[in-house]
């Protein structure tokens, strides 16, 4: 079987640069990363593959050619295989077109076998909609369960444990083909080893590079033309509240920050 | 292109992944290390994972088969952190493993390379003995031929990753009175009957790094066991301490990093008449100082490990950036201890631990004096010529 592994480069966050006449991230003066939750998404992937014989692990992207980058962070913590999805005609996709345009890159990669598991992160800590995961399976047509803390995978059935409201949490079941998105408490990632690395940056036959031809996009639903949001503004929003600041010794500090609290209710 | 100081991407991500090892591995557990004086296998194993033990050795053999100037940033990044077990790292690697693959025959390497690649077993050298420190040539510890092989007696001293190590390159003389001429350098394995560790010194600093006593009586090692040729060991052992010397000048490089790192961000914090000790003009010199030796002694470093890599001469390279990087690890730990005040004089703060720490490499894989006499031969020679 085949485990998918949708991952995504994000810009390190505290140095985001917003262009203000296109309300678009600067990417380029940006460095890259990969998305922190795609290392869990990844790290199952892994840990699944580990605990049988018949699994290869497949990393994909779409992104610019320095999202490579990302693809051998992968392989270098043990995927077998990477996509990048490239093509000057993705550009400016936003979260529907994302999704169709990996969608049908899977679709090509499967090649109608329905063996396979699809793992992605809850959400991107850039453009954070968490749409991707869950758009992906509604193109494919399978089930998608969001949200993991906990997710395992018993022969074609996978199990997922998720966070509900009020600290409950719940258990699902389905079978595969499937999509699970995860968060942090899921697992611990690994780090790659020297020789995850040099095993990643020196075989090169390990990464491919499809374009909207390889995947035969439909030209209308890829990139700017089939992205039906557009970004209207993109701002640091002002601070509305002043600081307050306590003064006294350490224990009226502390007396007037319970009091305060309380008033509040917060306590 | 004349000159180019960039790396590609494989070194960067390498540098960042070994970093964030090395953060919250190593870094957790640095200062208990220092303090309970002992290695830690704990984090031998974690290192092992990694590949850390096997940095050079050639992939058929398990290692990852880095150039030297990714293995000396790799030296630098852990040193940064924990100096010692840059230690037991680097001399397993550069003078254990290096002479072994480099010198060894293809049976010594397939029995010896992948267990130390893999850090199952710790590797050491010892040439170092209670008379012969600088002076090589005066080593006592002698190999009796018999029939099947030798028979090693003696006393070694200051052996790195002595009491924790199972592969040993052992100098013992096979032709006394022939002097350097004389020298042979033998596998021995830990067990060996009549081989057994002596004393573990108490240290100054390095103390995360085993340092202990060796002691041979009548040792029968197999004839196998020599490695390169009988009485070729000094030329082994001088060209070992070449490549050794890169790892222990990186290692400085680390110290002084680290320094530079936690003084320029406690000075950053620290105020007094109410302002930030950056804006005395007396400690950001002193801090302008650290950064530029320290990045000098870096370049020193990659130019030695560059022309190893690429099979030139480079022994007059190798003392040259162990001389530097040692001097500026003992000067920028120094100034950084002045900068942190009294605070830099108390073990709350690590400082202390890489200020102890960086007085060694002054003094281990030949002291400054030594490395003085290299570049100065090298000099006058090429006078001479
Ligand atoms: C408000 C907003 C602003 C945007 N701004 C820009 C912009 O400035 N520049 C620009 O180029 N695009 C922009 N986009 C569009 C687009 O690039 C989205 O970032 C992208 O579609 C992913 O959405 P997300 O970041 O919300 O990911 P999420 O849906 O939060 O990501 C969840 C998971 O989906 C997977 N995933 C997400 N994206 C990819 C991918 N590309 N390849 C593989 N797997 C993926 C990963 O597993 C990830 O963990 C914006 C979108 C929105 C909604
Ligand atoms: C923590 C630690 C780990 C070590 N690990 C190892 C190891 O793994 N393997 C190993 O073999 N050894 C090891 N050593 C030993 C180390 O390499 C020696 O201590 C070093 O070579 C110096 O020898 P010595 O201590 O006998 O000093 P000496 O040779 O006695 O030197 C004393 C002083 O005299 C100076 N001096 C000597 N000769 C001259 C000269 N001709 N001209 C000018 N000055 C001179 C020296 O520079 C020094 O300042 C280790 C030492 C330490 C402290």
């Amino acid at each position: 079987m085949k485990i998918i592994t949708c991952i995504k480069q994000v810009p390190a966050n505290s140095t985001i640069k917003i262009d203000q006449v296109t309300g678009h991230l600067v990417r380029e003066a940006t460095p890259a990363i990969l998305n922190p939750l795609d290392k869990h998404s990844i790290e199952l992937a892994l840990e699944i593959k580990e605990s049988r014989e018949d699994v290869e692990v497949i990393a994909i992207t779409m992104g610019p050619d320095q999202a490579r980058l990302a693809l051998l962070e992968a392989l270098s913590m043990g995927a077998d295989k990477a996509i990048l999805l490239s093509d000057i005609k993705f550009a400016g996709s936003d979260t529907l077109a994302t999704s169709y345009t990996l969608s049908i890159a899977i679709k090509k990669l499967m090649n109608d076998d329905d063996n396979y598991l699809i793992t992605c992160g809850a959400q991107a800590s850039d453009g954070e909609t968490g749409h991707v995961g869950p758009q992906v399976a509604e193109e494919l047509g399978i089930p998608s369960i969001t949200g993991a803390s906990r997710a395992s995978l018993d022969g074609d059935v996978l199990l997922v444990t998720r966070g509900k409201q009020a600290g409950k949490l719940e258990q699902i079941k389905t079978r595969l083909p499937a999509l699970v998105t995860v968060t942090k408490g899921v697992n611990k990632p690994r780090l790659p080893t020297l020789h995850g690395i040099t095993h990643a940056f020196d075989e090169g036959a390990l990464l491919s590079v499809w374009n909207a031809a390889t995947i035969d996009a439909d030209e209308e639903k890829i990139g700017m033309a089939g992205s039906k949001t557009k970004v209207s503004k993109m701002y640091t929003p002002e601070p509305k509240k002043e600081n307050i600041t306590l003064t006294g010794s350490p224990k009226e500090i502390a007396s007037k920050l319970a009091s305060m609290l309380k008033e509040k209710n917060y306590i | 292109m004349i000159l180019d100081f960039s790396h590609d991407e494989r070194y960067y991500f390498i540098k960042r992944t070994v970093r964030e090892f090395c953060e919250k591995v190593l870094g957790p557990t640095a200062e208990e290390v220092d303090r309970a004086q002992e290695f830690s296998w704990d984090n031998a194993k974690k290192m092992g994972e990694m590949g850390f033990w096997g940095i050079q050795v050639a992939p058929e053999y398990g290692g990852a088969g880095l150039d030297t100037i990714t293995y000396a940033m790799i030296i630098e990044e852990i040193a940064r952190i924990s100096a010692s077990e840059s230690l037991s790292v680097t001399v397993h690697n550069s003078v254990c493993a290096y002479p072994i693959q480099r010198w060894g025959t293809d049976k010594q390497k397939a029995k010896y390379l992948p267990k130390l690649a893999s850090g199952e077993h710790i590797g050491c050298f010892s040439l170092t003995e209670p008379n012969a420190g600088s002076d090589v040539a005066s080593i006592e510890t002698t190999a009796r031929e018999v029939e099947d092989g030798y028979v090693l007696n003696g006393n070694k001293v200051f052996v790195t990753n002595g009491g924790v190590g199972s592969t040993f390159l052992i100098g013992a003389m096979t032709a006394k009175s022939a002097g350097i001429k004389g020298l042979t350098i033998f596998i021995l394995e830990k067990g060996m009957k009549g081989f057994i560790v002596g004393k573990h010194e108490n240290k100054l600093g390095m103390r995360g790094s085993n340092t202990s006593e060796l002691i041979m009586n009548e040792v029968m090692v197999p004839r196998e066991n020599v490695l390169g040729q009988v009485n070729g060991g000094f030329k082994i052992a001088m060209e070992t301490l070449n490549a050794g010397r890169i790892g222990i000048a990186a290692q400085a490089v680390g110290i002084g990093q680290a320094a530079l790192e936690l003084s320029s961000s406690y000075a950053r914090k620290r105020k007094q008449f109410k302002r930030p000790l950056t804006a005395f003009q007396a400690i950001s010199f002193n801090l302008a100082d650290m950064l530029t030796e320290v990045e000098m002694a870096r370049l020193l470093v990659q130019r030695a490990a560059w022309k190893k890599d690429n099979h030139k001469p480079y022994a007059k390279d190798a003392a040259q950036c162990k001389l530097v990087a040692s001097e500026v690890a003992m000067k920028a730990t120094t100034k950084a201890i002045q900068i942190f005040g009294g605070y830099g004089f108390i073990k709350d703060f690590p400082i202390e631990r890489f200020f102890r720490d960086a007085k060694v490499t002054e003094i281990y894989e030949g002291t400054s004096e030594v490395m003085r006499i290299i570049i100065a031969q090298d000099l006058i020679g090429k006078l001479t010529r």
